[in-house]
């Protein structure tokens, strides 16, 4: 077991593409910890530098205080699960399980047993182990994946977006599994995932990350409840957040010629006649039928039907704004609402450089890095 | 079935340019058939007459059934001193070069594969140009300076040194491809996992790769057993030819042929080549791999 440091990391691949700028990042033993964000934000390209797949141009990397950074893959004590599982065609189940002692020279009887002891663990058992890859199907195969993982006792597990390539209900029920297994291992888990729901559901703590850089680095309900800048505010939530352009004035926020009320934990950092960017996420307004002192008034445009939620789109001005409503409160299209964010639940970004607006006033975008433990 | 109501309804206007298409339907089956016909015929006369011939006590040059059926043109064939012998050295440049070629093929393909080194496709095509002259008419007086040079005019092993250097460049190119449509997590998660390159080449690479070698296997072998130029060029000694070389013997010094030692030196020749190909697809099973065919 072991905790990982990333010191000032940076890749550049060859044609100037930055996929890591000078990243740090400290995972603490036995955390799952989730890397988040867009293709193309340098996510995998941290996983696989820490798998020693990738060699950063500077920067390090340590692993329970050792520094790995020039040591080969197969010498950082880590275990990785790919996208596409990386089972081997020609070797059965149990070979594949047990490829990793096979590597170290672990004897053949001992191999099977093995393969035996961590597949009964995953409910991969019988003739399943006799079988070939080909024949298991897709939660099978990734149950095999994740077997060959453990039978190699890392310090570390890697995981690239291991739950991509399953359907949506074997996905969750995969996600479940996967959580509780690792909560049952302890051992520390990077998890790289573009699903901001999976990420949400399955870290203790997680990286937004964009262009190489990390734009939050909190837990997940820090993360949905406050997100730290505009990226990271429409990046999660599976409603996308409503970010609406707004002036502050005196004593109020003025949103298309409507005025709303100015968050009391922002009140001393605006300034009247800032232009900023509110985020209300729909799940926090409150749609009324009835007109209401300091809301948004508007027009029914769209419905969506949601399951137990509608999702309603109001046209206020010239803005778009989506609420949640519960079953039994649906308006009809065409109907005149009032908006109302929830108390303490509107965000307040600066337009400029997206950054919050209030609390932690903090440097725009390398607000994590080299803050925590940087000796 | 209610589908079908609404054509009947229509039928009557359609009626004659729907027959008129039936006929031409018919007419183009027909022409295809023939064409095939044509087409297998042309293959398939030639090895009706090996089949055929090798029994004839008088065989002619015509396809048809032994007119005087005998199995006494293998005893007569056996009396040559060089035709079995010469089966048994192609046995041994086939699989010698066979060997060779596998074993240097395999490595470099997966190092040309995998390593990314500037101008690797330049290189790839440069060598299999030179490949094709290097076993052609070409290129037939240097290969024997060289060879005699060598001290390998007339042994075995400059014959498979040439023949192996005439075939890797393609091999290479074939193998290339198999190796080219692994994933690289397969050798990913075997390098996390602690592997060495020669362990992910023995337990990952190859094992993928086995209907590629499979191909590559065949293919020399069937190269090396129909090449007359090289053996015949290299080796002096009739006792070391091959079967592809020893094949003319049965000419009489007028130029005319002896149909009777010919063709069933000829089915002997075919057989083992037939056998092999079956039994490797029987085992592999020749698919298509990047365009090309085993």
């Amino acid at each position: 077991m072991a905790d990982l440091e990333i010191r000032g990391l940076t890749k550049v691949f060859p044609g100037g593409v930055r996929a890591l700028d000078e990243l740090s990042l400290h995972i603490e033993d036995g955390e799952f910890f989730a890397l988040l964000g867009p293709s193309g934000c340098g996510k995998t390209t941290l996983l696989r530098s820490i798998a020693g797949l990738e060699t950063p141009n500077s920067g390090k990397i340590l692993i329970g205080g050792r520094d790995v950074t020039r040591l080969p893959p197969g010498a950082r004590d880590l275990a990785m699960v790919f996208q596409d599982y990386a089972l081997y065609p020609h070797m059965t189940v149990a070979d594949n399980i047990a490829y990793p002692l096979k590597v170290r020279g672990v004897g053949r009887k001992e191999r099977r047993d093995t393969a035996e002891s961590v597949g009964r663990s995953l409910q991969i058992q019988g003739a399943m182990l006799d079988r070939r890859p080909g024949q298991l199907s897709g939660g099978q195969q990734q149950r095999v994946a994740l077997a060959r993982s453990i039978a190699y006792r890392p310090h570390v597990f890697l995981f690239d977006e291991p739950l991509s390539n399953l359907d949506a209900r074997l996905r969750l029920e995969a996600r479940t599994f996967l959580k509780q297994l690792q909560r049952d291992l302890g051992v520390t888990t990077v998890y790289v995932t573009h699903d901001q729901a999976e990420a949400l559901a399955l870290a203790d703590r997680m990286a937004v990350m964009e262009q190489g850089r990390i734009r939050q680095l909190d837990t997940p309900s820090n993360c949905f409840l406050r997100p730290a800048n505009i990226f990271v505010a429409g990046f999660i939530g599976s409603t996308p957040m409503n970010l609406l352009p707004a002036t502050v004035q005196d004593g109020g926020l003025d949103v298309a010629g409507r005025k709303l009320l100015i968050p009391d934990a922002i009140r001393a950092q605006a300034k009247v006649g800032d232009a900023v960017i509110l985020g209300a996420r729909p799940e926090y307004v409150s749609v009324s039928a009835t007109e209401l002192p300091d809301s948004l008034g508007g027009i029914v445009r769209v419905l969506e039907n949601l399951g137990v939620d509608s999702l309603v789109t109001v046209e206020v001005g010239d803005l778009l704004v989506k609420a949640t409503v519960p079953e039994e409160r649906v308006p009809a299209v065409g109907d005149q609402v009032w908006l109302q964010p929830a108390q303490g639940r509107l965000l307040v970004y600066r337009q400029d450089d997206g950054e919050q607006v209030g609390a932690p006033p903090v440097a725009p975008i390398e607000a994590p890095a080299l803050a925590p433990q940087a000796g | 079935m209610d589908l079908d109501r609404p054509i009947p309804a229509s039928a009557p206007i359609r009626q004659p340019s729907e027959s008129a298409l039936v006929v031409r339907r018919l007419l183009s089956r027909i022409g295809f058939y023939l064409f095939v016909v044509i087409v297998g015929a042309y293959f398939a006369l030639p090895m009706v007459w090996l089949v055929f011939a090798p029994f004839d006590a008088h065989p002619t040059l015509t396809a048809a059934p032994p007119s005087a059926f005998t199995l006494g043109n293998f005893p007569d064939l056996l009396k040559d001193p060089y035709a079995l012998p010469s089966l048994v050295n192609s046995v041994i440049l086939a699989v010698a070069t066979m060997v060779l070629v596998v074993a240097a093929a395999a490595p470099a393909a997966y190092a040309l594969s995998r390593v990314r080194i500037p101008g690797r496709d330049l290189l790839l095509y440069v060598l299999l140009l030179f490949s094709s002259v290097v076993t052609g008419t070409a290129a037939m007086v240097p290969l024997f300076l060289l060879v005699f040079d060598l001290g390998l005019i007339n042994t075995q092993v400059g014959v498979v040194l040439v023949l192996a250097g005439g075939l890797i460049p393609a091999g290479i190119f074939i193998l290339k491809d198999f190796v080219d449509s692994m994933p690289k997590s397969y050798e990913e998660s075997a390098r996390v996992f602690g592997a060495s390159s020669f362990q992910i080449l023995r337990d990952i690479v190859l094992p993928y790769a086995r209907p590629g070698l499979a191909v590559i296997a065949v293919w020399v072998v069937v190269n090396v057993w129909s090449n007359f130029l090289i053996p015949f060029i290299l080796l002096r000694d009739p006792g070391q030819l091959p079967a592809a070389v020893v094949v003319y013997n049965f000419y009489t010094e007028g130029g005319q042929a002896n149909l009777r030692l010919l063709s069933s030196f000829g089915l002997l020749y075919s057989i083992p080549v037939v056998a092999m190909y079956l039994f490797v697809n029987r085992r592999y099973g020749f698919r298509f791999y990047g365009g090309i065919k085993g």
